[in-house]
């Protein structure tokens, strides 16, 4: 527990070609795969992939970055305008950073939580971007939402493991 | 030196970030039910606000000063306005009067212009001081050329005959005076009576048999027998019939209110024309043909007109005998006597008449039968 809640957590860096791969592999995953496995549209893989680098990379202005450029280039991916996606992922690169620099997120049980929690705040967030800013009927995150949540935190704490392979070795 | 951005920098960037976004959202997006872009609309929410705070603060300050504190010359602002108003009220009101006063004189002027008797207009100045003589006097006198015994009338009808005239006045006598007598005749019976006044708003028609055939409604003209209105003047219409003895009793309505002259006619010169029937054109025809039996009768014009749009003038009677016609009483002009004088006339002469009708009745004619063919 101790661990977990530390001031000073380690900073993870990974090579440029990594942070711009990833990414666009999630995002390309999350466009396509849903065509073939309809189950795996509730994967949110940018969700998974900004929370990821957020919380490993462990500065605010990284997570927010990462989180804002991933969001834009889902949205240009969708029909709706372009800036909701970024707008929410912005928030929770941000908090998923800050939260990183105070716990130590390579923890399963951590990373299942977070995951789980950035989940619902990642459906919330959306919900007040379509009905406060655009004005637009949205449904509230939920009980609808459970499922989906711990799915992505099942999966995210395996293709996290998966993606700190391809940390950089100081 | 720290500043603000440099310890907030995260959150900073965090801001612009979001913000940018936002921005961009909001240029793209219209709203559901219009085409203006939803930066527009946040734009206008965003600042609505603090304008309408400062324009209810402007209101605000403008109308406590105009309702509070700038009233000091209010109280004479309203002085002034209502004496304003007072002078235009009465300026209204005194156009109202010149405006009623035009058309009544125009109404003189177009009766004068279409009466073939030669008329001089004047204005009602005072009535008479009593109840019991009924008299106005007008503005016109020796100075225009009155007369005593000069017809006045209106465009209504008749309203009486001077009686006194003085250098610019003259007092005339109304017909609803007792003192005064009119000869008149009925418009579809073609009786003949004197018109007296009672003293009060209503007239009386005297002498008129009681075999005679009156109706209440029918109109009473002058009949020109007294020699001072000319014949065909209205005078008014019978209110109420009733036997008499051994003359009917007739009242008349005059057409005139007399109470409420304001401008008069006076003849200076008339011209008798016959009151319009349908009736009374073949009764003028027949009087042109019939010898004058009738006392106190006259030649008059043929011409069979209305008394309000008489006919070109034919006979020109003077009220002011210069060569005084006949009379019934040599020696004696006409229209120089008194009313009672005539009246005594004509009623004895009816009286008699009246008297000596049923020994004069003709005996029953027997008709005989056609002879057979």
């Amino acid at each position: 527990m101790r661990d977990v809640f530390q001031e000073r957590a380690e900073v993870h860096y990974y090579k440029t070609w990594v942070l711009v791969a990833v990414p666009v592999a999630a995002l390309s995953l999350q466009a396509f795969l849903p065509t073939w496995l309809p189950g795996l549209a509730m994967l949110d893989f940018a969700l998974l992939v900004t929370v990821y680098f957020a919380s490993n990379r462990r500065s605010q202005i990284v997570g927010l970055s990462m989180g804002a450029i991933i969001g834009l280039v889902q949205d240009s991916l969708s029909s709706g305008p372009i800036g909701v996606f970024g707008i929410v992922k912005t928030i929770i690169g941000y908090l998923a950073s800050s939260l990183g620099a105070h716990i130590d997120a390579d923890s399963p049980l951590t990373r299942t939580l977070l995951i789980f929690s950035f989940h619902y705040l990642h459906a919330g967030l959306f919900w007040i971007v379509q009905r406060v800013l655009l004005q637009k009927a949205a449904e509230l995150p939920g009980l609808n939402q459970l499922l989906a949540a711990l799915v992505n935190a099942v999966c995210g704490v395996i293709i996290f493991q998966l993606l700190d392979r391809l940390r950089q070795r100081e | 030196m720290e500043t603000l951005f440099s310890r907030h920098r995260n959150t900073a960037v965090l801001v612009a970030v979001l913000f940018a976004q936002v921005v961009l959202l909001g240029w793209q997006v219209k709203r559901p039910d219009s085409e203006v872009p939803l930066i527009r609309d946040w734009v206008q929410a965003m600042f609505a606000p603090p304008q309408r705070g400062i324009s209810a603060a402007f209101n605000g300050v403008r109308s406590v000063w105009q309702n509070y504190l700038d009233l000091r010359h209010a109280r004479d602002e309203a002085r002034t306005l209502e004496q304003e108003l007072f002078r235009q009220r009465l300026k209204v009101h005194e156009l109202r009067e010149q405006t009623l006063e035009l058309q009544r004189l125009h109404a003189l002027v177009d009766f004068k212009e279409k009466s073939p008797n030669k008329l001089i207009a004047a204005r009602v100045i005072g009535s008479g001081a009593t109840d019991v003589s009924r008299v106005v006097f007008i503005n016109r006198g020796s100075e225009a050329g009155l007369q005593p015994n000069m017809a006045v009338i209106t465009p209504e009808g008749i309203v009486g005959k001077v009686q006194r005239v003085f250098g610019g006045s003259a007092q005339v006598l109304l017909i609803t005076d007792a003192e005064s007598g009119v000869g008149c005749l009925l418009e579809s019976s073609r009786v003949h009576g004197i018109l007296k006044g009672q003293s009060s708003s209503t007239t009386t028609l005297q002498y008129v048999l009681n075999d005679e055939n009156v109706q209440v409604g029918e109109k009473v003209y002058t009949s020109g027998e007294d020699r001072i209105y000319p014949k065909g003047l209205p005078v008014g219409t019978i209110s109420a019939v009733q036997a008499g003895s051994p003359f009917k009793q007739i009242t008349v309505q005059p057409l005139v209110r007399l109470n409420r002259l304001e401008e008069v006619l006076v003849v200076i010169q008339g011209v008798d024309v016959e009151p319009s029937s349908p009736a009374l054109k073949e009764a003028a025809s027949a009087e042109m043909t019939a010898p004058a039996a009738n006392v106190g009768a006259k030649t008059t014009s043929p011409a069979v007109t209305t008394p309000t749009s008489p006919p070109p003038a034919v006979k020109v009677q003077a009220a002011q005998p210069q060569a005084p016609a006949e009379s019934d009483r040599p020696g004696i002009p006409r229209g120089a006597r008194p009313e009672t004088d005539a009246d005594k006339i004509l009623a004895q002469t009816r009286l008699k008449a009246a008297q000596e009708a049923p020994k004069t009745a003709p005996a029953p004619v027997k008709k005989e039968p056609p002879p057979k063919q």
